[in-house]
């Protein structure tokens, strides 16, 4: 049985690196062009070939985002843009336009393509009229129950996508104008404003039945799927998504990190003991800068999966600090800071097929080897006393005691 | 151009048959009207005694184990002879195909048909006909509309659906403050942002919840660039009294039928209190911040 992707996003090439490295099948990014996520520092054709390059190496896959609702104009360059992707090696492409699958498939047949969840599609017979039309894979909308899953998976004749841990629209995803109406940002192509995540009075006619401490926001938890990564397995889903191209390095590393250990742990073991799941939740949660929850996969979307009053509950654990190299010899990491951190502090490293391990931080010093208490200038190079080696890319942060 | 309008009370048909427009309605899968498959034949039924034409809108996301209902459905709709089906999900057209009645369903997609090569794609699957989207300038539609003389339907009157959720926005919020209130099927619900003026109407229906835009777009002074290149134009009526509805009915006949474009702005003099706006037809929605710019 092929193995089911773990698939994560990047928002850059660096951060591409360390979804690999973490443990990522394939990455999803988007290049300057036809990209839904315009804040995004999105990839040069060199950065995509530097990314193919790099995830080829490791046996890994490219994917590129082309899912912006096209108006006419937007289509200028595309087939040139296609063309170009194919020739790079880029695995597939994420469209929601059944038009830019005709044309991909003229221009760059070696590419994939991927129907993107700005179709929302939701059953097997949608999934069969997409695959008639060429479709390599059909990501599931994220409205689907584990149980719908199940049985649009078993019923498909093309692969299936489903994410597991991220953002979730408040709406059905590519339906929603909200942001064109309140900021003249047009969603379908870029410019999410995020109304949803606003507040709002209730009228009933003109009477308002809102309540003036808590206001309506139609913004929902993020999605959390670990409880069902077994199920996904089992039912044949081809590839597991994570949300989040304008994420941090810390969150891409950590999120694809856990799902990647769950997933070898299905293979091997067969299952995930509760107490294990328990694990992995946990480290889930430090990642998370929002509450999450598991969305409609055990159903209907209840009033607890909403976010009314806040947007965060904020992070248990702060990212402090990137490993750059490791001296055995002298157990010591050069690593570049993060966030203010001090000498007396309680640090934890986590990286790729290690342990995570907490130290005490004893000693640090800066470049020229003077003895230093504090770390509180991001970007700065300083060297960290490591009783336990470690390998380039792992990450430090805080342990907070409560 | 054909005038389909919205039939959101059953009594209004005989008002609308009188100035000979088609007629929108639906029942199962529809979160735009909840009629009953008895009360969707008797419309049906009417409609055809009166000589107009009807139309289904099948406007949910269809559930996968829904299927089997839905092509129970269809072959229903097929039965009663319908005139056309909008839809927005693909398993409607699956269904249709299996039926042999594709070429009487019209793509309805909301927001994501913008360009001619969308409509191209749709339309090559053997259907009727694409509904516009309309975030779209006027210049974009009629651009479409001259590659596809005919073949589209566009919304050009009522208040625009912004969003389309599964979500229970209104009870999940009304059961988290505790307040004892019931939200569903309402037509007098609006949210209003903080910060902002805008009055949107929102409806819960056991499909989710959909908001719309605060305006009713009316668009008489625009229906000579498209009358003859559009094939219908869809008039919804929903939260607007039916009064204005029908007077819009009645200008857009006069001005699709006997080019009476005088009056184009007679609406908007009779009910200066109501919010009628030209929509994105003069509004770009493509703004990005500055530093968001490659």
């Amino acid at each position: 049985m092929k193995k089911i992707e773990l698939l994560a996003p990047a928002k850059d090439l660096a951060k591409a690196k360390i979804a690999i490295l973490y443990g990522a099948d394939a990455v999803y990014i988007g290049g300057k062009y036809f990209s839904l996520r315009s804040r995004a520092s999105n990839f040069t054709l060199e950065d995509i070939a530097e990314t193919v390059a790099f995830a080829h190496e490791r046996k890994r896959r490219v994917y590129v985002t082309c899912n912006i609702v096209f108006h006419d104009d937007d289509f200028f360059g595309l087939k040139e843009y296609l063309a170009a992707l194919e020739e790079i090696g880029v695995d597939a492409i994420i469209i929601s336009s059944l038009a830019v699958l005709k044309i991909a498939k003229e221009v760059a047949p070696r590419l994939e393509c991927h129907m993107s969840t700005q179709l929302s599609i939701c059953n097997s017979a949608a999934v069969s009229v997409l695959k008639n039309a060429g479709a390599d894979r059909v990501v599931l909308a994220r409205e689907m129950s584990i149980d719908e899953i199940k049985e649009c998976t078993l019923n498909s004749t093309v692969e299936t996508e489903a994410f597991i841990h991220g953002g979730m629209c408040s709406n059905y995803s590519g339906r929603c104008t909200l942001s064109n109406r309140m900021t003249l940002r047009d969603a379908n192509r870029g410019g999410c404003a995020h109304s949803c995540r606003w507040k709002y009075f209730i009228y009933e006619g003109k009477e308002m039945v809102s309540d003036l401490n808590v206001l309506l926001s139609l913004s929902s938890k993020d999605l959390r799927a670990s409880s069902y990564i077994e199920e996904m397995i089992k039912c044949g889903v081809a590839s597991l998504k994570i949300e989040g191209r304008m994420k941090s390095e810390y969150y891409i590393a950590q999120v694809v990190k856990t799902y990647r250990e769950m997933i070898d742990e299905v293979y091997e073991k067969g299952s995930i003991t509760p107490e294990r799941l328990a694990y992995y939740d946990s480290e889930l949660t430090k990642a998370e800068n929002r509450p999450s929850d598991d969305g409609f996969l055990s159903g209907d979307c209840d009033n607890t999966k909403h976010l009314y009053g806040i947007n965060g509950e904020g992070v248990t654990h702060d990212y402090v600090a990137y490993v750059k190299n490791y001296d055995e010899n002298r157990s010591l990491a050069l690593i570049e800071v993060k966030n203010k951190f001090m000498v007396g502090d309680e640090l934890e490293v986590f990286g790729p097929q290690m342990p995570n391990t907490v130290f005490k931080n004893t000693l640090m010093f800066d470049t020229e080897w003077k003895k230093t208490d504090s770390a509180n200038k991001p970007t700065e190079l300083l060297y960290i006393r490591l009783p336990f080696a470690v390998k380039n890319a792992c990450m430090i942060r805080k342990v907070h005691k409560d | 151009m054909e005038l389909v309008v919205t039939l959101s009370e059953f009594n209004n048909i005989h008002a609308l048959a009188d100035y000979g427009v088609s007629i929108m309605a639906g029942s199962d899968f529809s979160s735009r009207f909840s009629y009953t498959r008895e009360e969707l034949r008797k419309i049906v039924s009417t409609a055809k005694q009166r000589g107009i034409k009807v139309y289904v809108s099948v406007d949910a996301f269809i559930n996968e184990n829904d299927l089997t209902f839905l092509y129970e459905y269809i072959e229903d709709l097929k039965i009663m002879d319908v005139d056309g089906i909008y839809f927005n999900d693909l398993a409607v057209y699956n269904a249709a195909q299996s039926f042999g009645i594709e070429n009487k369903l019209i793509y309805d997609g909301g927001p994501m048909i913008t360009n001619s090569l969308d409509v191209s794609a749709y339309l090559s699957l053997g259907i009727d006909s694409v509904t516009l989207a309309r975030e779209m300038t006027l210049d974009e539609d009629t651009n479409i509309l001259r590659d596809h003389a005919g073949k589209l339907d566009m919304q050009i009157f009522g208040h625009l659906r912004m969003s389309t959720s599964k979500r229970m926005f209104m009870s999940n919020y009304f059961k988290y403050i505790g307040a004892d209130y019931n939200p569903k099927n309402r037509d007098n619900l609006t949210i209003v942002e903080e910060k902002r003026d805008y009055s949107l109407p929102i409806k819960e229906t056991e499909y989710g919840t959909n908001i719309y835009t605060d305006y009713i777009l009316e668009c008489s002074e625009e229906i000579p660039y498209f009358n003859r290149l559009l094939k219908r134009g869809i008039m919804d009526d929903a939260f607007i009294d039916f009064d204005v509805t029908l007077d819009a009915v009645r200008s857009y006949v006069r001005i699709r039928d006997n080019n009476a474009q005088f009056i184009a702005k007679a609406l908007r003099y009779k009910y200066p209190e109501v919010n009628f706006d030209s929509g994105y037809f003069f509004t770009k929605t493509n703004i990005i911040k500055e530093n968001e710019k490659d």
